[in-house]
């Protein structure tokens, strides 16, 4: 479980830097001002000195406070403990001095908040699983209580908060380490919540039909009763500013997560209602049904989660509802694909006399049908929105198409090179079993390549279309603080002028971008911005 | 001008921040009053009749060097290394319960030990270590000792 968290928070995390180094390249592509410079390396540095100073002074508070000590001192910990002290928290201490510093020149250098992201990530995740740890060793059956560990995270956590209020992150990824922290806090409190589901409904189940195992409730309660408060307290505030695009690419990521969690728990209740009663041989009810307190635990728990962030998207298409949207179609499309092929080798695998696999084709069935449902929904909702040449231009339908004709296409190559591999080798001589080992490269290879034709397809038509579309050219002026990526959102044909206000009270945010753009529809246009939002009126046709 | 100026926002930040040598004091402080706290540290004394306490004796007796009391410790049954003396000679290590699981019958106990010969640029020397222990007539006996005897063949004994 472990393994699976930290690469999922890994993942989000990677892709979120990426996004905010986007976003700054483009801001310095376009001539902005330069900060500074990113000053990334320092940060960097000062957060892998402040990450193993953190860690090392919890293995020395470890080894000299907590633990059952059975023979000798802890010499060997505490030595290698000061060392680690003694290298990282000099070079620590003095490149925080240097870029606090440095921040009073250039407040808008992006390694402030990438560097409070990294400090956020570590501690907090490590401050769970020491919760996590602790609740486990008091109510279970480990004999060593770290309680040292909570209170140096924790205390490290509450640090970087501390720092993080008194010098605000600024710049396109200020909103990274909130962010960061929602999300940490998110995963945990998930946790704890399903876990404690589990527990209740686990105990409902064995009251009424009898369970066999009935989980401890101790440490996901106790996750549960920390992690909900640090979530409120990262992710519930009002942000400061209008939408940005990592905010929008959080949202877009929690609601696809906690959407296919809530999909497949409930596809996972109907398979389990089908298989009993279709089923061959089914086990008794009790049996048959002994995970349902698990699956409605995640229903539970995932349902609340995804309609508290589905509410925050917007319901205009704008870069966050797409976002969400084609992630969708992609988890639809991508399983749609693997369990048809599951489907077909499960179907026509010979069974032995008397081997059962009834329960499985139902379940394949059940996949593939919900998988169709699921991309056919989010993609028709793709096809319906307008304006088209909007929606043709958006850069998540370009990331699904892409995207998907580049997996899916290489599925497909690999799969038909496997076929060919077996037909040549038949040709060669070796014909025994040929049919059995083609029935998955084949169903692969034609599944994938349909997918991918599709998706071709459908990117020559966007393409096609957009050529076709004449639009007549339209000049249009801004007048706002700053443009945002306004001038990328609007066809080729526009000429966009930017005069630029004095204050910072005219931001053009990602919603905003797409409105103007929406509302100008290809019409030569002023547009107004200031605090209330946007106006627009009409100008001469050039 | 009354000689009394207001103040401004920025002087009262000023004032409130806190002076530049606060926290590295507070964190040389704690690091030396954990490095002393570590360094007067005791084994806790275990009941020698329960599972743990039985390892804390054995790795005791290691320790001291005194591989036969050590050998004492060891179930009659079960795969039993060729020779009392380890390869390594005296161990020199500090060790940690982690954890104790089992019964009446049988046991688990897991201890972390760090040793302190070991070159740390060569590798790892902080270690869990399993020690299988079964319920006999005269206490809790050991089976299949394999640390700190990796490096012998054990021999079967069948009882």
């Amino acid at each position: 479980m472990r393994a699976t968290l930290a690469a999922v928070i890994l993942l989000a995390v990677i892709v979120g830097l990426i996004v905010a180094a986007a976003r700054i390249w483009r801001r310095r592509a376009q001539g902005g001002e330069v900060d500074g410079g990113v000053d990334i390396i320092p940060y960097l540095l000062l957060a892998l000195a402040v990450g193993t100073a953190g860690f090392t002074l919890a293995a020395l508070a470890r080894s000299s406070l907590t633990g059952n000590q059975l023979a000798g001192r802890p010499t060997g910990e505490i030595a290698g403990a000061l060392a680690g002290l003694v290298v990282s928290a000099p070079i620590a201490f003095l490149l925080w001095r240097r870029q606090a510093a440095r921040r009073k020149i250039y407040p808008e250098a992006a390694g402030w908040p990438v560097y409070l992201t990294l400090i956020e990530l570590a501690f907090l995740a490590a401050f769970f699983f020491s919760v996590w740890d602790l609740a486990g060793a008091i109510f279970g059956e480990g004999a060593g209580a770290n309680w040292t560990d909570l209170l140096v995270y924790g205390g490290i956590v509450a640090f970087n908060w501390w720092s993080e209020r008194r010098e605000p992150a600024r710049g396109d990824a200020r909103d990274l380490p909130r962010l960061t922290g929602s999300g940490v806090a998110l995963i945990a409190l998930a946790i704890g919540l399903i876990g404690s589901l589990t527990w209740l409904l686990s105990l409902a189940y064995d009251g009424i039909w009898g369970l066999d195992n009935v989980p401890e409730p101790a440490t996901p309660l106790t996750l549960l009763f920390v992690a909900g408060p640090i979530w409120a307290y990262r992710w519930l505030p009002p942000w400061e500013d209008e939408p940005g695009s990592l905010l929008n690419f959080y949202l877009g990521l929690t609601t696809t997560v906690t959407l296919t969690m809530v999909i497949g728990a409930l596809l996972t209740v109907v398979v389990m209602v089908i298989t009993f009663f279709f089923g061959e041989r089914p086990a008794p009810a009790s049996d048959h049904f002994s995970d349902l307190p698990v699956t409605l635990a995640v229903l539970l728990g995932a349902g609340p989660l995804w309609w508290h962030h589905v509410r925050r998207l917007a319901r205009e298409r704008t870069g966050a509802r797409r976002g969400y949207e084609y992630a969708m179609a992609a988890v639809g499309l991508a399983t749609l694909v693997g369990s048809s092929v599951a489907l077909v080798e499960a179907a026509f695998t010979p069974t032995l006399a008397g081997t059962d696999n009834a329960a499985t084709l139902l379940t394949l069935g059940c996949i593939v049908i919900t998988a169709g449902w699921v991309w056919l929904y989010f993609w028709r909702r793709a096809q319906r929105a307008s304006p088209r040449q909007q929606e043709v231009r958006a850069l998540p339908r370009r990331f699904y198409l892409v995207g998907m004709a580049i997996v899916l296409g290489l599925t497909a190559a690999g799969s038909l090179i496997a076929v060919l591999v077996i037909v040549f080798r038949a040709l060669l001589g070796e014909v025994d079993g040929m049919g059995g080992n083609l029935r998955l490269p084949v169903a692969l290879t034609l599944v994938s390549g349909l997918a991918t034709w599709h998706l071709v397809d459908q990117l020559r038509d966007d393409r096609a279309g957009t050529a076709a579309t004449t639009v007549k050219p339209f000049s249009v002026t801004v007048i706002c603080s700053h443009p945002g990526n306004l001038g990328a959102m609007f066809p080729r044909e526009a000429r966009v002028r930017v005069i630029y206000r004095d204050d910072n009270l005219a931001v053009i945010d990602e919603d905003m971008a797409s409105a103007i753009v929406t509302a100008i529809d290809g019409r030569s246009s002023f547009v107004w911005v200031d605090q209330d939002g946007f106006r627009i009126a009409p100008a001469r046709e050039r | 001008m009354t000689g009394l100026e207001p103040a401004t926002m920025s002087d009262m930040d000023e004032a409130r921040r806190v002076p530049g040598w606060v926290f590295p004091a507070i964190g040389v402080a704690t690091v030396v009053l954990l490095v002393v706290i570590g360094l007067n540290r005791e084994p806790e004394q275990f009941d020698p009749d329960t599972a743990a306490g039985t390892v804390q004796s054995y790795i005791a007796a290691l320790t001291a060097g005194d591989f036969d009391t050590a050998a004492a410790y060891w179930s009659d049954d079960g795969c039993i290394p060729e020779s009392d003396q380890p390869t390594g000679g005296v161990p020199d290590i500090s060790a940690t319960l982690v954890r104790v699981d089992g019964n009446d019958d049988e046991a688990t106990v897991v201890i972390g030990i760090t040793d302190n010969k070991a070159d740390p640029v060569d590798g790892i020397y902080q270690h869990d270590e399993w020690f299988s222990l079964v319920h006999q007539d005269d206490g809790w006996k050991i089976r299949q000792p394999a640390w700190p005897y990796y490096d012998q063949i054990c021999e079967e004994v069948m009882t």
